[in-house]
Formats: C-alpha cells, sequence, structure tokens
C-alpha cells in the first residue's frame, strides 16, 4: 500500500494539470462558441484551390 | 416522410423542406431551403457573379451605421480596431456560414467577420472606419437581416470574462468532485487506519476550493435575493452546502467518519453545470438591445436654403419647421405636414390598417409610415422623440422595466420545501433528543443535507435550457427562461391583424366575373386587360398601383387613352379604341369565401359601354397556418382575440374565416386601446409585428412577435419567432407544457426519493455506501428524465 504514497500526489499532479490546460482554454476563447466550429470543418480551403 | 410535412429537398444541400411557403424557389425553378444555399448554388453555377456585385452599387439605406451618433453607442473597440456586433436573421446551415465568411474577399475594407451560430450573432471588425454600413447592405442583399446590438448590453451580456468566470467554476468543481468521489468512495468501501486519516484530509483539501471558490455565485445570489426579500432556490443549497461543510470539518476533527464533502461538491457541480447551461441558451441581449434607435437614427434629407438642395443629414438633427424629403420605400423620420400636392403611404407599422392611403397637402404624416409613391416633402412638426411613435416606443421602455418579475414556480416550491424541511429536522430533533442529544443533532443535520432539494435546484433549470435549446433550432428566439412559465398561464392570446394573422400586403387578388358568383378562374379577354392597364398607368391611387403591378406581367402595351377622368373617391374612366371603360370602386361583392385565404377589401367594377364586363379584387391573405393554429389554441383552452387598427369590415371579414366570434373582435384600436384591452385580461398572451402592437406586448404577461416584425416590437416582445406564420404560438405554447409538466415531474420524482431516502437514513436503514451510491444514482435519474421528456415532445402531443 505504500505505493499510494507515490501515487497520490501523481495524480493530484496530473489533475492539477489538467485543470490547468482547462483554464488555459477557457481564457483562449475555446468554448465561447461551440457551433460553428462544426460547421466550418465542412468548409473548403477556397485559397488552396485557386 | 410524412407527405403533408414536406414539399421538397434543398437542390443545394438535400435538406427536406416542410412546406412550400418556407422554400426560396429561384428563377430557373429550382428550390432552396435558405438565402445562403440559394446564394453558393448560384455561385458554384457561376450563374450569379452579379448577386455578389450588387451590394457594391452601394445602397445608402444602411449609411447611418457609420455616422459618429450611431458609433458612440454601437461599436466596440478591439485591439485598436473598430468592432460592432449584429444579431443576424436566418442563419441555417453551413452555406450560411461560408457565404458569411466571403464578407471579407467581397468588401477589402473588413478586417474579420466571427459568426456565432449557437447565438446567431456575427461580429464585425473593420480596418477603416466606415463600413459598417456596407457590411450590413451586403448582408441585406444576400438575404440576412441583420440588427446591430448595442454596445453597452453587449458589454452586459457578452461580457465574455463572467462567462469565463463560470465555466472556470464548472471545470474546478468538476475536477475536485471527480477527485473527492474517487477518495471518498474507498473510505466507504472500508478502508481503516492511517491511510483512511489521509483520504479524509485530502477530500477536505479538495472541497476547499468547491466550498470557496466553486460555490461563490450562490451566495451572491442568496445575498441579492434576501437584500429584495425574494424567496429563492439559492437559500436551501446555501444552507445545506454551509452546514454540511461546518459539520464535515467538524466531525473530520473528532475523528468520526460522517462526511458529506462528497455529495455536496457533486450538488454544487451539478448546479453550476445547469446553471450555466440555461444561461448559455437564453438569449438575454435581444431584451435590451434598443434596436430601435435604428430608427431614430436614420439619414434623411433635408433642405438647405442656401445651397438649394437636399442634404444628407442624421434624424437626431432635424428640428421643427425643416422641409426634408422621403423617397419611395422609406420610413417618415418625424410628424409633419405634407407638402406635395398629394402622397401614398403605408401606415401599417402604426395603424395596422392595410389599405394604403393616399394624403394631400397639408396632410398629418405620421413618424414610421412608410411613403409608397414617388417621394414626398414634408414640412417637421415633432422630431422623433416628441412623435406620436417616439412617444410610444418610450411607454414600452417603460412598461418593459416595471414589468413585475414572476416568482417562479421552482422559487415558491423552494420556499415551501425548505420550510417543510426545516420543520421535519426540528420535530425529528425534539423527538430524538430525549434518546440521545448528540445523535439528534447528527442525524437532524444528516436529514436537512440528504433531502437537499436537487431536482429543485438543478433539474429545473435543465430542463428549461434543454426546451430553449429546442425552442432555437426551430427558429424561435426565447429571451428568458420564464418565458416558458409565464406562456403555460396563458389564457387569451390576442392577435394582431395585418402582418401577423395575414400576409400584411396590399395586392391583387383575382378577377370576378359580373354575375359575382364563384365560377373560379375567371379572367377579362386580353383587350379589357389591356384597357385597363393603360388607363390605371394614369392614376397615382393605391388599387390602381396595385392593378398596374399585377397587370403589368401579362400587359406589354400601352394604348393611347381619351378623355381621361379621375374622380377621388370614386374611380377613373376613359375611352380605349372607341371603347369608353369606367372603373369605379365597389362594395365588396357577395362573399361567401368558404374555401379561400383571400380577405378583400376593395373591389373594383370595371365597365365596358355601361356593360359591367369584370370585377377586380384587391385585398390581404390570411396566412394559410391561421385557422389551423387558432382551433388548435382552442383546444388547449386558450381563447383568441384579435386587435386590429384597421376598420371594422376586413376585422370581420378575418374573424369570419377564423371561426371568431363579435365578442372576440376590436377593430380601429389606437396603440394605447390595444394596451388596455390587454391589460384587463391577467394572463393575455400578445402576438404582434408592427410598432402598433408593441404596447400591448410590453404591458401584457406574454408578447411574441412574429418574423418580420420591426424593431420596436422585437424590443417589446418576449419571443421572437424566425419563421413565418403564426404557428409558432401553438408550437411554443406546446413546448411550455412539455417544460412545465417535466418540471413538475421532476419534483414529485425527487420529493418522493429524497423523503424516503431521508426518512431510511435517519432511521439508520440506510449505510452511508449506498447513500453515497443513491444520491448520483437520484441526480441521473431526473437527468434522464429531463432529457426523455425534452426529446420527445412532440411524439407526446401529436
Amino acid at each position: 500500500m505504500t505505493i499510494l504514497y507515490i501515487m497520490i500526489p501523481v495524480a493530484i499532479i496530473l489533475a492539477s494539470f489538467f485543470v490547468y490546460i482547462f483554464l488555459w482554454a477557457v481564457k483562449n476563447e475555446q468554448f465561447d462558441d461551440l457551433e460553428t466550429p462544426a460547421h466550418k470543418i465542412l468548409i473548403d480551403d477556397w485559397k488552396r484551390k485557386s | 416522410m410524412n407527405p403533408e410535412n414536406y414539399y421538397s429537398d434543398c437542390i443545394h444541400c438535400g435538406k427536406a423542406i416542410a412546406k412550400k411557403e418556407h422554400a426560396i424557389v429561384s428563377g430557373n425553378g429550382a428550390v432552396f431551403c435558405c438565402r445562403g444555399c440559394e446564394t453558393v448554388y448560384k455561385i458554384l453555377k457561376k450563374e450569379h457573379f452579379s448577386l455578389i456585385n450588387k451590394p457594391h452599387a452601394g445602397s445608402t439605406e444602411y449609411d447611418i451605421l457609420d455616422s459618429e451618433a450611431f458609433l458612440k453607442d454601437y461599436s466596440v473597440q478591439q485591439d485598436g480596431k473598430q468592432g460592432m456586433r449584429f444579431f443576424v436573421e436566418g442563419i441555417q446551415c453551413t452555406a450560411c456560414l461560408w457565404i458569411i465568411d466571403q464578407v471579407p474577399h467581397w468588401i477589402p475594407e473588413v478586417e474579420n467577420v466571427h459568426l456565432n451560430m449557437s447565438q446567431n450573432t456575427l461580429f464585425v471588425s473593420l480596418k477603416t472606419p466606415g463600413f459598417f454600413g456596407k457590411v450590413v447592405s451586403t448582408l441585406a442583399a444576400l438575404g440576412y437581416k441583420t440588427y446591430p446590438i448595442k454596445s453597452h448590453d453587449e458589454i452586459k451580456h457578452f461580457q465574455k470574462k463572467e462567462n469565463h468566470q463560470q465555466l472556470m467554476k464548472l471545470g474546478v468543481a468538476g475536477a475536485c468532485a471527480g477527485s473527492i468521489m474517487l477518495y471518498s468512495f474507498s473510505l466507504y468501501a472500508g478502508l481503516k487506519g492511517q491511510m483512511a486519516v489521509v483520504f479524509q484530509y485530502i477530500t477536505l483539501a479538495f472541497f476547499l476550493p468547491v466550498f470557496f471558490y466553486c460555490a461563490q455565485p450562490f451566495y451572491m445570489n442568496l445575498w441579492r435575493s434576501l437584500r429584495a426579500r425574494r424567496p429563492s432556490i439559492d437559500l436551501p443549497i446555501v444552507l445545506a452546502v454551509v452546514i454540511g461543510f461546518v459539520l464535515s470539518l467538524f466531525n473530520l476533527i473528532r475523528g468520526r467518519q460522517d462526511f458529506y464533502f462528497d455529495s455536496l461538491s457533486m450538488l454544487i457541480l451539478l448546479l453550476l453545470a445547469s446553471r450555466y447551461l440555461l444561461n448559455r441558451t437564453q438569449q438575454k441581449f435581444l431584451s435590451s438591445s434598443y434596436l430601435l434607435s435604428f430608427f431614430e437614427s436614420q439619414i434623411c434629407r433635408r433642405w438647405n436654403d442656401v445651397h438649394h438642395a437636399y442634404e444628407k443629414v442624421s434624424a437626431h438633427h432635424l428640428n421643427a419647421g425643416d422641409k426634408i424629403l422621403v423617397k419611395e420605400g422609406e420610413r417618415v423620420p418625424a410628424d409633419g405636414e405634407v407638402i406635395n400636392d398629394w402622397v401614398n403611404i403605408n401606415p401599417s407599422v402604426l395603424t395596422g390598417e392595410s389599405l394604403p392611403q393616399k394624403l394631400f397637402k397639408g396632410a398629418k404624416i405620421y413618424a414610421g409610415t412608410q411613403v409608397v409613391s414617388e417621394g414626398a416633402e414634408i414640412l417637421i412638426e415633432h422630431t422623433a422623440g416628441s412623435s406620436r411613435i417616439g412617444k410610444i416606443l418610450k411607454k414600452v421602455e417603460e412598461q418593459i422595466y416595471n414589468k413585475t418579475p414572476l416568482i417562479s414556480l421552482t422559487d415558491k416550491a423552494a420556499q415551501y420545501f425548505t420550510l417543510f424541511i426545516l420543520a421535519m429536522g426540528i420535530v425529528f430533533f425534539l423527538v430524538y433528543s430525549f434518546i440521545d442529544v448528540a445523535g439528534a443533532v447528527q442525524r437532524s443535520l444528516a436529514l436537512i443535507i440528504l433531502a437537499c432539494p436537487c431536482a429543485l435546484a438543478f433539474a429545473t433549470p435543465l430542463a428549461q435550457s434543454l426546451s430553449l435549446k429546442k425552442a432555437s433550432k426551430k427558429g424561435y428566439l426565447v429571451k428568458n427562461a420564464e418565458s416558458f412559465e409565464k406562456l403555460n398561464k396563458v389564457s387569451d392570446a390576442f392577435f394582431d391583424k395585418t402582418g401577423t394573422l395575414t400576409q400584411g400586403r396590399f395586392e391583387f387578388l383575382r378577377w370576378k366575373s359580373p354575375q359575382g358568383n364563384e365560377s373560379d378562374n375567371f379572367i377579362p379577354d386580353n383587350e379589357t386587360l389591356n384597357a385597363i392597364y393603360s388607363i390605371e398607368v394614369h392614376s397615382q391611387h393605391p388599387i390602381a398601383r396595385t392593378l398596374v403591378k399585377q397587370l403589368e406581367k401579362v400587359c406589354d402595351k400601352k394604348l393611347p387613352v381619351h378623355s381621361l377622368k379621375e374622380i377621388s373617391g370614386w374611380g377613373i374612366s376613359g375611352t380605349v379604341e372607341n371603347n369608353h371603360y369606367k372603373l369605379v370602386s365597389a362594395f365588396p361583392v357577395n362573399d361567401n369565401g368558404n374555401e379561400d385565404s383571400e380577405i378583400i377589401s376593395s373591389t373594383v367594377a370595371i365597365y365596358r359601354n355601361e356593360i359591367l364586363v369584370a370585377y377586380a379584387c384587391l385585398g390581404d391573405k390570411l396566412r394559410d397556418d391561421a385557422k389551423k393554429t387558432i382551433t388548435e389554441l382552442k383546444k388547449l383552452g386558450i381563447q383568441s382575440h384579435i386587435l386590429s387598427g384597421d376598420k371594422d369590415a376586413p376585422v370581420q371579414n378575418v374573424a369570419k374565416k377564423l371561426d371568431l366570434g363579435n365578442e372576440r373582435i376590436h377593430s380601429g384600436l389606437f396603440p394605447e386601446e390595444k394596451s388596455k384591452i390587454v391589460n384587463k385580461v391577467p394572463n393575455s398572451l400578445m402576438v404582434g409585428d408592427g410598432v402598433n402592437d408593441s404596447l400591448a406586448m410590453s404591458s401584457c404577461s406574454i408578447g411574441i412577435a412574429v418574423q418580420g416584425s420591426v424593431e420596436a416590437s422585437l424590443v417589446a416582445a418576449d419571443i421572437y419567432s424566425t419563421k413565418e406564420g403564426v404557428f409558432p404560438v401553438l408550437d411554443l405554447t406546446l413546448l411550455s407544457r412539455n417544460t412545465l409538466s417535466i418540471i413538475k415531474r421532476n419534483l414529485i420524482i425527487s420529493f418522493i426519493y429524497n423523503f424516503t431516502g431521508g426518512i431510511a437514513s435517519v432511521l439508520g436503514y440506510i449505510s452511508p455506501l449506498i447513500a453515497a451510491i443513491l444520491m448520483p444514482v437520484s441526480s441521473i435519474i431526473i437527468i434522464l428524465s429531463t432529457i426523455a421528456g425534452t426529446k420527445f415532445t412532440r411524439s407526446f402531443n401529436k
């Protein structure tokens, strides 16, 4: 069971890492519009073609 | 597929189109679901490059957008560049997005456009100032109606920071609650010894950010509602969270086993999530964007005595005594007096009257009316603010401000629930304290925490937000979730006539044979048609203009007319190719109109050499869905009424076709009178489209603005439908009933669940592990019931 003394800090560090990534993404306006990008992916790049 | 609900597929994107009216049929017969598809299709087929080039011709209609006064209120600075946010109507699919994304290619001065499809908003930033008008006119040419959103409202409602804060709290709460769950689960499973103590303190450590950071909104809301002395759902939540935290902390320090960190953090997570969802789906920005200043800051042409020419000024700068020119199709910016000999106007925005009017020199002309003849010169008496329409708009604003907020069902339920649970806790404490005082404190507090009204607190916003989302997918923009609850109580629905129940256009309907019987498809011979055309071309009367517009399609030659005579209020006569024609207004021919939707308001009798040859019927058309909607509403127990500013006869005609009794129709009403009638009924619904309805819409309990409404009614209404017709009223009513029934069902489920669970646990029948499993299970049941309920509305109702 002593392995838990390593595993718990690792888990906590991992969790805080993901929380940090999430906060970064929110601040980066990644969640402001969830619908438009889903449509945008369907649009071909117009410039590359010509 | 149901053939009744199917018209055709969109030739571009393949989406099925339910009704012919919703389809856009282009010149060569191709059918599209939206303007975007049409445009893309045409661009791909290279048949319509003019469509893109068209806007460059430059319409000046939207130039006000770049005027200083307008920019002051509407523009947003971002990285030193000017931006403006718009609400765009008619966004359907990827094609629309593609089209709008092309704007910077067409207008090089535009730096960037960003369309948000979930909010139907568009953000435009410019490289060089002065091109917002061009963007809007381009979009208008493409078929998208665009409204600018005031910048201070944007600050209020698009405040990204606040949104971000909410989302960040949600994220932190999720991470902490998940971790707490992991650690407490092993505790419930029977972890003992030193490791158990470590785990207990870890759960505490994870709960601290939840308690002090994530739960902040609840403390603030409670504080606000306590100050306003309104019952609030936040009271039991905060009570449960604070008591639970203190108790758990106390137990932890004393080395006892009863903690509630897991269930409390889960509760906060669920609450935050559902509230965030609801916040995202509400179309709040529509309620306070004063779109009406669009009208006030219109550009108009003022006569300049020095230069002897008309100069363009903003309507803000007009003064009483100024002379202005209003061109065909434009709206009059201020109340005044007509200077021309005559002018044709469409007063429907103000009065609801369907027939264009002819005004003579010296007649009063009101702001907001549309000029339909070639141009009008007007001497201003009252400027926009003090004009009749300005006063109405001001009153609308006041009424929106003073509208009493609804004390929602959930708030009421929360009040009772809290009292009930507190009473239960006290009774239990008193009874149990005879046995064991310490145990009594412990168990009665456990009861309060366990019975926390989680369904009340999170299932309600969840149900509301899912319904709002559903509504917005269907094209209904609901400003706030309360509207659903208000809509559910409605007992009387008031409809405006012109533009709401009817199409709102004055147009040629059909010919009728001299006998006046219902022989279908009667058309006078070509000779007569040509003669009518040749004569009516010379008249400026609204009826004549409408007839000419119709005949232009069939008649190609204009014949010479002799001895032309026009008598106002009677008609016109003249001789064409040796035949004497007389076109006089007649009483509407006996109209048994059993089958059709035509509302004939004027009839012209056509005589050739004093012999009656035909009747021409002109008027408005009833919307296809009007009758069905009203009968269905009646089945739901909602009585429909008509409120119209139009004359009695056409209103009667509409009422007859809709099977509405005489006591339910009111005609010839001024906006103020409409509002008075609506006010007499406690739970009233007003459906309308014009400025004349906006006062009633803001004073009744809920207002719905139909497609094509003017900005003023958009502001006054609680719900705005971007779908054509009045069917949305029925659809929304069904949706609101469904939402409320889901909320009620959730309340009942959670009450039973919490009640039995609470009792069982205080009596010691439920072990902590089982309680820990049952708690999320109850939440999942409620979430599933909500999702299933909103998903399958239609199958239940049909």
